[in-house]
């Protein structure tokens, strides 16, 4: 059962936005509706998956010193096939919405830290569930986001107008600052959440992400 | 792995080879996708122009005309014929008299009759405020979750916009035309004069520098 347990740590306990809080720009950058939301996460998905397999599966043959390089070469390859299959077979509006995000995913750190700090110590099978656990974590976090946003703004979702009657647009929402705000409440909430939750079986609840003894991406695997 | 030598050509060759593979998948995806993305990209060109223009079974943009309006602006026409004869106009201008809060930049695409009198105005690209100048710019479709469970007709096309569907059937004369925000008919909306302007502007300078140039346009078609 520790495949399934790899695949859906990144569901909850560590997701990638929400408790890693990895992944900020394309995070803030394009959730400004659910569309967008789910074209990123799914892209990234894709990515992490591609580059998890490929990882790990070389792992034991790339040298030590050069595998963040190679890691990246791997990475930015996988970002470029998905660049162009999406300018090729998307909707050519969630292609131009996401823009500039699409081949930023290749410094995207959720990818770069699961290749680093989970595929390359890891089979293949384990890391295929934790890339597809991770990029699950990531799009549902990110259509989360994004639906709440364009929600508020709009009062619509995957752009169909949930309210009809709601004719004047609320930018706060959809803009930059609406999107700090808003992603600064899910964090409130997936911590108060967490802390009642560590009460309720009499334990502390630790911020996973304020305390690195707890977060495993920054164990960047030096010699051991 | 303890006490190894650092063979750094090794580590170069390696490096190389990823790299070697990884430029050869890539050449590979990008042979595959390159038609179908080229394709895209036209059709997204074409889209506008469709939009705004009546049914017509030739390619416009191989008549593309350029002519220079009164404010120094290009206008392109796009000729559209149907069995040979001319079925209308397409007119494409940036205007740079939008909201200065962003570029300024308004894109239009003007059909035009084939005597220069203006049919539907579409608005390309822009970046007035939201809300205020988009009210003016935005033609596009807004599903409802009415509409998804009335089930019946498919929307498609464009959605009327007042301000925009103002200057249907209009011809430029010797004057602008003058931004009226009050009673039935409307060109302007309070609180995004600057837009309506520009916009009005715009539209103007595409039917005036048309209904200047109607003979070239006319004999280029021609030939």
């Amino acid at each position: 059962m520790s495949a399934m347990k790899e695949f859906s740590k990144g569901l909850w306990k560590e997701n990638p936005v929400l408790v890693l809080l990895l992944g900020m720009c394309p995070t803030l950058g394009v959730t400004s509706s659910a569309t967008n939301g789910l074209g990123m996460g799914l892209a990234t998905m894709c990515v992490l998956v591609g580059s998890n397999v490929v990882v790990s599966s070389i792992r034991n043959v790339v040298p030590k010193k050069i595998r963040i390089p190679v890691y990246i070469a791997i990475i930015a390859t996988f970002v470029t096939i998905i660049d162009l299959a999406m300018q090729a077979y998307a909707p050519i509006s969630l292609y131009n919405a996401l823009g500039i995000f699409i081949p930023l995913i290749v410094v995207n750190c959720v990818v770069l830290g699961r290749a680093e700090a989970f595929a390359s110590k890891n089979g293949v099978g384990k890391s295929v569930m934790d890339a597809l656990g991770m990029g699950l974590g990531f799009t549902l976090a990110l259509v989360a986001l994004g639906a709440t946003r364009e929600f508020l703004g709009s009062g619509s979702l995957f752009q169909i107008k949930m309210i009809p009657a709601w004719k004047n647009d609320f930018m706060l929402p959809t803009s930059a600052p609406g999107a700090f705000i808003i992603l600064g409440l899910f964090l409130a909430g997936m911590n108060a959440l967490n802390i009642r939750k560590a009460r309720k079986e009499g334990k502390n609840y630790k911020a996973a992400s304020m305390d690195c003894s707890t977060c495993n991406i920054c164990d960047m695997g030096e010699e051991k | 792995m303890s006490a190894q030598k650092i063979n750094i050509p090794m580590l170069g060759i390696f490096l190389g080879g990823v790299a070697a593979v990884a430029a050869g998948l890539l050449a590979g995806v990008q042979t595959l996708t390159a038609p179908q993305i080229e394709a895209n990209q036209l059709a997204a060109a074409n889209e506008a122009m469709m939009q705004v223009l009546p049914e017509y079974d030739n390619d416009p943009t191989l008549e593309a005309q350029v002519f220079q309006s009164v404010e120094g602006w290009d206008v392109t026409y796009f000729t559209a014929r149907k069995d040979g004869e001319i079925v209308g106009y397409a007119g494409k201008v940036v205007t740079p008299e939008g909201f200065p809060d962003g570029d300024g930049n308004i894109s239009l695409m003007v059909g035009l009759e084939p005597d220069g009198a203006v049919g539907t105005v579409l608005v390309t690209a822009s970046s007035e405020t939201p809300g205020l100048g988009t009210a003016i710019t935005n033609r596009k479709l807004q599903k409802t979750i009415v509409d998804l469970f009335s089930g019946g007709e498919v929307l498609e096309g464009l959605v009327p916009n007042k301000y925009l569907d103002w200057y249907a059937g209009k011809t430029a004369g010797e004057e602008r035309w003058a931004i009226v925000k009050e009673g039935e008919t409307v060109n302007g909306k309070t609180g995004a004069t600057i837009t309506s302007k520009a916009i009005c502007g715009g539209v103007y300078a595409v039917s005036r520098t048309a209904i200047e140039h109607l003979e070239e346009l006319n004999n280029n078609s021609a030939q």
